[in-house]
């Protein structure tokens, strides 16, 4: 009788630890019913670079992740859905037949994930048309100046201002370059930072890069002899790691203060570069939360991964993705009527959500209703640093200096959206 | 704007232009055939060798099994798929071994991802030689070395041991070749042996100068067939300096307006359509070797 009431409470404490493994590490998705989505399928889109001048396509690989997670957990009231991604190759034309394919063929009712160079040029005046909205990751002022779309990301504008103004805060710049690839709309992202540094007294240069041209150590020289104190590089993690080592062979980490926007924040840029020489020498702004920030919301979006995601690479762009998508879903699912659900109700539906609080942003995630006419829901970014070959954050969320954010923060205002601040400094 | 260090700099971009170029020539004038899988080649041998870095294998024993098969992928195709094709236009033998590079960028596109932020990263990179107030890593000058090195190697092998005679003769005419007795197959395997063993030790000082990814490397060799054709495809001297030439226009356009150095990555072609229009299309750089 002992052995039987042993055995049985140990067969209890093992069922009990695996159901606590399982609840700690199962992810919270759509009505998580844990039965798989059987009706009619709501088709959703993306465009994205995934070749060209680089490849984004961490957030569709997140968006698709927690959409397959809704699916096994009941879908959107049990209608699953389905998600295609087309690659634009970074080039205008192929992204407008994309964008063409996927809302007028294929009719998708949203465009979630989208994350390109240049998508949202010739795609903007089209969703509108089309009544589609999307949310996604943009580079240029299409896609935060337009009705129909409102990005995740902060923007490389938003980004940039947000590390240079830390180099004009905390390292004590009054001179800056700014550095791009040349590619369309990108003159958007110096641009707002020549407006930043007129209203805050920094003189901007602004360096247009060939983005083809494998001469690194040229541009490198390029920038040091403007003799500025400090400078912030745009592009991906990949030429930005290639451009940093061109500034180590010249030792130019001495001579300038080296600002990046969150692109270079990836799990593997550390390993990347000289992490040596670059210690407590490289500021990079962060658009989103830490990558292992122990928030609720940022929890989830490593559960949804580890469990729908693959091997795809875990990085901000990922978590946009997990948010554009989570921010949908959640809209679609405020559709009581599962035959209610097109392109209009979900387009009505995203234009009046709540604001969608995220541990991930450092404030409400929100649309602002069908009357907003542009949107930058996340202007409000951080700043790490790599210390001992990792992350290391140096500072909290604090709204980015941009003067062309009038109009944004006066909705934010009547909205009552403020900055909500989830994770602490390590 | 002082314009010496960007003619250093251009020394540098130009020891990889020079590599990808002198690559090109040689298999030209060892079998007839431009070669657009040099690149590619470059990349396998790169990329193999950074993967068991990564594992912990040292780089010197990494290297060797990079450069290994891209000689053995180069010596296959030259055994199986070359004298299948020998017969044809030297048109349609350069568009194969486009598709071989397209096959081979697919290949690692699928297996490594492009636009990964990665490093191979070699011990002669720390240390450098200071010209003009620029820095000019002695892996650059290394990569200078190599050219050299391949561009005396290849034009003693050619002019002075019988593999090159026949290579030269089969470069020259093939059906000829034959019909005196060159061992068609056997030479052309050789040549393309000998170019897969460049491109794999290209291949690693390139992702290391340049970039690890499979498309950078892949499609190098198309501003290097600008500095190529400068000499006119037959002159590895005309290819070597033809490539540092190159190299050094990119670098010194940046200094130039805004408008022209967002496009100087078209300098090498440009300076090469001026350079035959000038020097005329009989002419080349070194067309007297």
């Amino acid at each position: 009788m002992k052995l039987t009431v042993r055995l049985l409470a140990v067969v209890a404490s093992l069922a009990l630890a695996g159901f606590v493994a399982q609840a700690q590490a199962a992810p919270d998705c759509g009505e998580n019913t844990g039965q798989k989505a059987t009706g009619k399928p709501i088709p959703i889109g993306a465009v994205t670079s995934m070749s060209g001048i680089g490849s984004f396509k961490e957030a569709d690989d997140a968006a698709r992740a927690y959409f397959d997670c809704v699916n096994a957990n009941g879908g959107i009231h049990g209608r699953p859905i389905t998600y295609h991604d087309e690659d634009d190759q970074s080039q205008l034309d192929v992204a407008a037949q994309a964008a063409k394919k996927l809302v007028g063929d294929e009719g998708v009712y949203v465009m979630i994930g989208s994350t390109s160079f240049i998508e949202c040029i010739p795609n903007a005046s089209y969703y509108l048309k089309e009544n589609v909205l999307e949310i996604g990751l943009g580079i240029p002022s299409q896609c935060f100046q337009s009705k129909n779309i409102a990005e995740v990301n902060a923007g490389p504008r938003q980004s940039g201002i947000g590390g240079a103004d830390y180099a004009r805060r905390k390292l004590g710049a009054k001179t800056l370059v700014c550095s791009i690839p040349k590619f369309p709309g990108s003159d958007y992202s110096c641009r707002g930072l020549e407006e930043w540094g007129q209203k805050y007294g920094v003189k901007v240069t602004s360096i247009y890069s060939d983005p083809v041209s494998p001469d690194y150590s040229s541009l490198v020289l390029q920038f040091l002899a403007t003799g500025n104190d400090a400078i912030m590089i745009y592009g991906t993690d990949d030429t930005g790691a290639r451009i940093l080592d061109a500034v180590e062979q010249q030792d130019g980490a001495a001579k300038m203060k080296w600002t990046t926007p969150t692109s270079y924040y990836t799990v593997r840029f550390p390993g990347a570069i000289d992490a040596k020489y670059w210690n407590d020498r490289l500021w990079v702004n962060a658009e989103l939360a830490p990558l292992d920030s122990k928030g609720k919301d940022n929890q989830n979006w490593i559960a949804v991964m580890d469990a729908y995601g693959g091997k795809a690479l875990r990085d901000s762009f990922s978590q946009a993705g997990y948010i554009a998508a989570r921010v949908a879903v959640n809209a679609m699912l405020s559709i009581k009527n599962p035959d209610d659900i097109n392109r209009n109700t979900v387009t009505a539906a995203i234009q009046n959500m709540k604001p969608y609080d995220t541990d991930i942003l450092c404030m409400p995630w929100y649309w602002g209703g069908p009357e907003a006419t542009e949107h930058n829901p996340n202007h409000v970014t951080r700043t790490v640093t790599l210390h001992d070959g990792k992350w290391k954050n140096l500072e909290g969320c604090i709204a980015d200096a941009d003067p062309g954010l009038a109009n944004i923060e006066a909705l934010e205002k009547k909205l009552g959206i403020k900055i909500n601040d989830q994770v602490p400094l390590n | 704007m002082n314009l010496l260090p960007f003619i250093v700099s251009g020394i540098g971009l130009g020891a990889v232009y020079a590599l990808a170029s002198v690559g090109l020539v040689i298999l030209y004038r060892a079998s007839g055939t431009l070669n657009f899988a040099f690149g590619a080649f470059g990349g396998v041998s790169a990329f193999l060798a950074w993967q068991l870095t990564q594992e912990g294998v040292p780089l010197a024993i990494s290297s060797i099994v990079g450069i290994a098969a891209s000689t053995g992928i180069a010596y296959a195709y030259g055994r199986i798929f070359a004298p299948r094709l020998a017969h044809r236009d030297r048109v349609v033998r350069a568009i194969a071994t486009l598709g071989l590079a397209l096959f081979l960028f697919g290949g690692m596109a699928w297996y490594w991802g492009v636009g990964v932020a990665r490093r191979l990263m070699l011990p002669t990179d720390l240390d450098f030689v200071v010209l003009f107030g620029v820095r000019l890593t002695v892996t650059r000058l290394i990569a200078l070395g190599v050219s050299l090195a391949m561009v005396v190697g290849i034009g003693l092998l050619l002019t002075r041991t019988r593999i090159g005679l026949g290579m030269r003769a089969l470069a020259s005419d093939r059906h000829i070749s034959a019909a005196i007795g060159v061992r068609v197959v056997q030479i052309d395997s050789i040549a393309w042996l000998v170019n897969g063993l460049f491109a794999g030790i290209a291949g690693i000082l390139l992702a290391n100068i340049n970039r690890l990814d499979p498309g950078t490397l892949t499609f190098l060799v198309i501003p290097a067939i600008a500095a190529a054709i400068m000499a006119r495809l037959s002159s590895l001297w005309g290819a070597f300096v033809g490539g540092i030439v190159c190299g050094m226009i990119e670098a010194l356009l940046i200094a130039t307006s805004p408008e022209i150095a967002n496009l100087r990555s078209a300098g090498p072609y440009v300076a090469a359509l001026i350079f035959l229009t000038i020097v005329g299309a009989g002419q080349g750089i070194g067309a007297r070797e």
